[in-house]
């Protein structure tokens, strides 16, 4: 009988005879190419979705469109010679000495017709996609750089930060959208820029709120407490371990909000908010039109002032909430298989 | 031992650390929180070029420790001292400076490796903070750990998804090798792998800390683990240490009870071997709340009489069991053993004698106990219980029935050169007590 305690042996356990580097799986040997990265296995999938394609080469078009619509000159030097539309868009026609008239139906020579001012509704759509188009990128890119970083920092720190920060959201998401953004307006006058701030001053909490929920989890991840043991700095910690496993969602929701603040400048220029009067912008030519919708003069109806402008931004929302749901899918297909694959050993 | 000669390269003191619990702003204001007494207290000493293990269950304080040490999570109090410098006082700067010196490798390979970086920038990460490398030389020293690791250079542009347990360890454990540290902390560094990979990894730190001179913190729940690794153990009870020596000797009598108890769970391959596995009632206490004198007195299979009784030490024990139970108790069921089939009866309606049967039961006590006093005892209390009265039924045993193990805490007592025991069996105030442990 022992009752001295039996030694454990492990095989192999002499430090000198291991030799055995672990063998690596047999990929290493056959396929020996660079792994792709996150984004790269994303673009696949997304372009394995085929309405989600079809939105992004109709956006692809209208931006197109919207950019060669007219030549572009900056400081007397013109960058972009083209001009697909064939008149200017704020060209009065019979003005110029032309044979038209106002509302005068589609035909070959003005495709989607003439607008009450004898303007040529087809040059007015492409080169309004200009105002549209371009408020919304810019206005979603801005709202969406300033709600990360508020929403990074409120989330990571937590405590009093967070509370302080977040009270201040709940004040911005306290007022009425919409509303905020005609006062806004109706302070700083009508302008490009007036709409873009009055759009980005409200648009950016959204995206806080949404980022500083992902960040609360992220950052609960050993591998955050792994990058402040190596004596990374809380920006490096936050913007290179945090932020880039927390900002899937942020994407989605900003390649689908574009279509929102476009519909929502439409909004404010059809309630004669938006541009100037006589601006091209889509929302701002229904605006101009709007009694026509009931009764145009000699009692017919010319609904192609308001078909045209209003399918523009039908067709731009409907293609960028495509994308939008596309890289949802295609990023959240990833996640799936990132979770797949780290559960095998 | 390396100790002897050379100075400490860390020592920590007093280390404690106490989280707020249920605590929201208005329950601190109210004064309603609670402290969560996650570490005691703690001393230890490192010395340079040793492995010092730190065994115990979860829940006992391990990972509070490791990462308090480090202040990666802030400690409530005590002192830190890495070459004679405090770390708990040290600027923020100065900690992350020092970060290069002292490593840290995680439990879970899963989760500690940035899922969204490439191993090479996984590994890499460490030369960009402290800029040590960059460029070409960043590549080289990338590639030359991950080779040192067992890994190959070719692998630096995959990502971690890709490895196994095992290869995804060796990143995390390249990762902490990039700085040039001379002390690391291994939580748990083997304990999310498969068996057959544990051993690899363990050798990788042996032939590492061969290479490079590392002194080692390793925490286990694995005594096995420790066994292998470790030149010194401390063993963690409840934030506190229970036994701290060189690993021969904790493995060796005297021990810890609650060593002891530890070490009979570990599974043994010898055939000849019939020491009994030591089960140990009850579950850890909640460190919200720790018993007081000892902490380990309710489960202690070897917890002390008072000087006037005489019986078993299981018996002793059982009153022991039953006693702490019926501090909390409200009904009978709590004291009570389950019979088959009656789940539903109505335990007030059972008569004095079938009640005592039932109570005995429970808690493994004979027809008589050894004690005749602690006997009469016993009938007090179950006279009360019969009434239902608890309160009174606590009372009487409690009274009765009082360990030294409850009144005094025991400090670590030396048994040995460099071995001590926090257990009061130890303490020469009580020299015959050891033998009375039958
Ligand atoms: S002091 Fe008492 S309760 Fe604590 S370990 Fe020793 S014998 Fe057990």
């Amino acid at each position: 009988m022992s009752t001295d305690r039996g030694r454990i042996r492990i095989t192999g356990f002499d430090a000198d005879r291991v030799e055995s580097r672990e063998p690596l799986s047999d990929w290493t040997e056959t396929r020996d190419t660079e792994t792709e990265g996150r984004w790269t296995r994303a673009w696949r999938e997304f372009r394995r979705n085929r309405s989600a394609m079809l939105g992004l080469y109709i956006v692809i078009a209208m931006s197109l469109l919207a950019l060669f619509a007219r030549p572009i000159t900056i400081a007397g030097v013109t960058v972009q010679p083209f001009s697909l539309a064939p008149y200017d868009p704020g060209a009065i026609l019979y003005a110029q000495g032309l044979d038209v008239s106002a509302y005068e139906a589609p035909s070959l020579a003005h495709p989607f017709g003439t607008d009450g001012s004898a303007r040529d509704v087809f040059s007015r759509v492409l080169y309004g996609g200009r105002f549209s188009l371009s408020i919304g990128f810019i206005v979603v890119f801005v709202t969406a750089a300033i709600g990360l970083v508020y929403g990074a920092v409120a989330g990571y720190y937590g405590g009093w930060v967070d509370e302080v920060m977040m009270r201040v959201l709940d004040l911005i998401f306290a007022f009425p959208g919409l509303l905020l953004a005609l006062i806004i307006v109706a302070v700083l006058g009508k302008g490009y820029w007036e709409l873009v701030l009055a759009f980005t001053a409200i648009g950016w909490a959204g995206y806080a709120r949404l980022i500083r929920g992902e960040i609360l989890k992220v950052k609960e991840n050993e591998y955050v407490l792994a990058a402040k043991a190596l004596g990374a700095r809380d920006r490096r910690v936050i913007f290179r371990h945090v932020v880039p496993n927390a900002i899937a969602p942020l994407i989605v929701q900003a390649s689908l909000s574009i279509g929102t603040v476009v519909i929502g400048v439409a909004a404010l220029g059809f309630l004669g908010l938006g541009l100037p009067p006589s601006s091209a912008e889509w929302g701002t030519m229904l605006d101009q039109t709007r009694q026509t919708i009931v009764q145009g003069p000699g009692g017919s109806i010319p609904w192609w002032v308001t078909v045209f402008p209003g399918g523009a931004i039908f067709l731009f929302v409907m293609s960028m909430n495509l994308i939008g749901d596309g890289i949802n899918d295609a990023l959240d297909a990833q996640e799936g298989e990132d979770v797949a694959r780290g559960g095998e050993v | 031992m390396a100790k002897t000669a050379d100075s400490p390269i860390l020592e920590i003191e007093n280390l404690t650390k106490y989280y707020e619990s249920g605590g929201g702003l208005v329950d601190t204001l109210l004064g309603r929180s609670q402290e969560v007494k996650a570490l005691d207290g703690v001393d230890l000493e490192l010395y340079p070029g040793e492995t010092l293990g730190i065994v115990g269950e979860s829940g006992c304080g391990k990972t509070t420790l490791a990462r308090s040490l480090l202040r990666l999570i802030e400690p409530t109090a005590g002192t830190v001292r890495y070459e004679d410098e405090d770390l708990t006082a040290a600027s923020d700067d100065r900690l992350r400076a020092l970060r290069k010196d002292i490593q840290y490798i995680f439990q879970d390979p899963f989760a500690s490796l940035n899922p969204r970086l490439t191993v090479g920038d996984i590994v890499g990460e460490p030369l960009d903070i402290h800029d040590i490398a960059e460029g070409e030389a960043r590549a080289e020293r990338v590639s030359d750990l991950l080779e040192t690791v067992g890994l190959n250079q070719r692998h630096a542009h995959r990502y971690p998804h890709e490895f196994s347990g095992g290869q995804r360890q060796r990143i995390g454990i390249a990762r902490a090798l990039a700085v040039d540290p001379e002390v690391i902390v291994c939580d748990e560094p083997v304990s999310a792998l498969d068996v057959s990979v544990q051993a690899q990894i363990l050798n990788l730190l042996k032939e590492l800390q061969a290479e490079f001179g590392l002194s080692y913190i390793v925490i286990a729940h694995d005594l096995s683990v420790v066994e292998h690794i470790a030149d010194r153990v401390g063993v963690l009870y409840l934030g506190e240490f229970a036994e701290v020596g060189p690993t021969e000797d904790v493995f060796q009598p005297p021990y810890h009870p609650y060593a002891e108890a530890l070490l009979s769970a570990i599974p043994e391959p010898d055939p000849g071997w019939e020491g009994d596995r030591i089960f140990l009632s009850g579950d850890v206490p909640s460190p919200l709340n720790p018993p007081s004198g000892c902490r380990f007195h309710t489960r202690c299979p070897k917890v002390i009489q008072p000087e006037w009784t005489d019986m078993a030490q299981s018996e002793w024990r059982s009153l022991m069991d039953l006693k702490q139970r019926l501090r909390k108790a409200d009904s009978l069921e709590a004291v009570t053993a389950v019979r088959e089939g009656l789940e539903d009866e109505d335990l007030r309606q059972l008569s004095r004698s079938a009640l005592e049967a039932r109570v005995r039961d429970e808690f493994g006590l004979p027809e008589t106990v050894g004690d005749r006093k602690a006997e009469e005892v016993f009938g007090t209390a179950l006279d009360h219980l019969h009434d239902g009265a608890f309160e009174a039924a606590w009372t009487a045993l409690n009274d009765a029935f009082e360990s030294p193990c409850e009144r005094t805490d025991p400090e670590l007592f030396d048994v040995g050169d460099d071995h001590r025991i926090a257990c009061l069996l130890y303490d020469d105030a009580y020299p015959e007590t050891p033998t009375r442990t039958s």
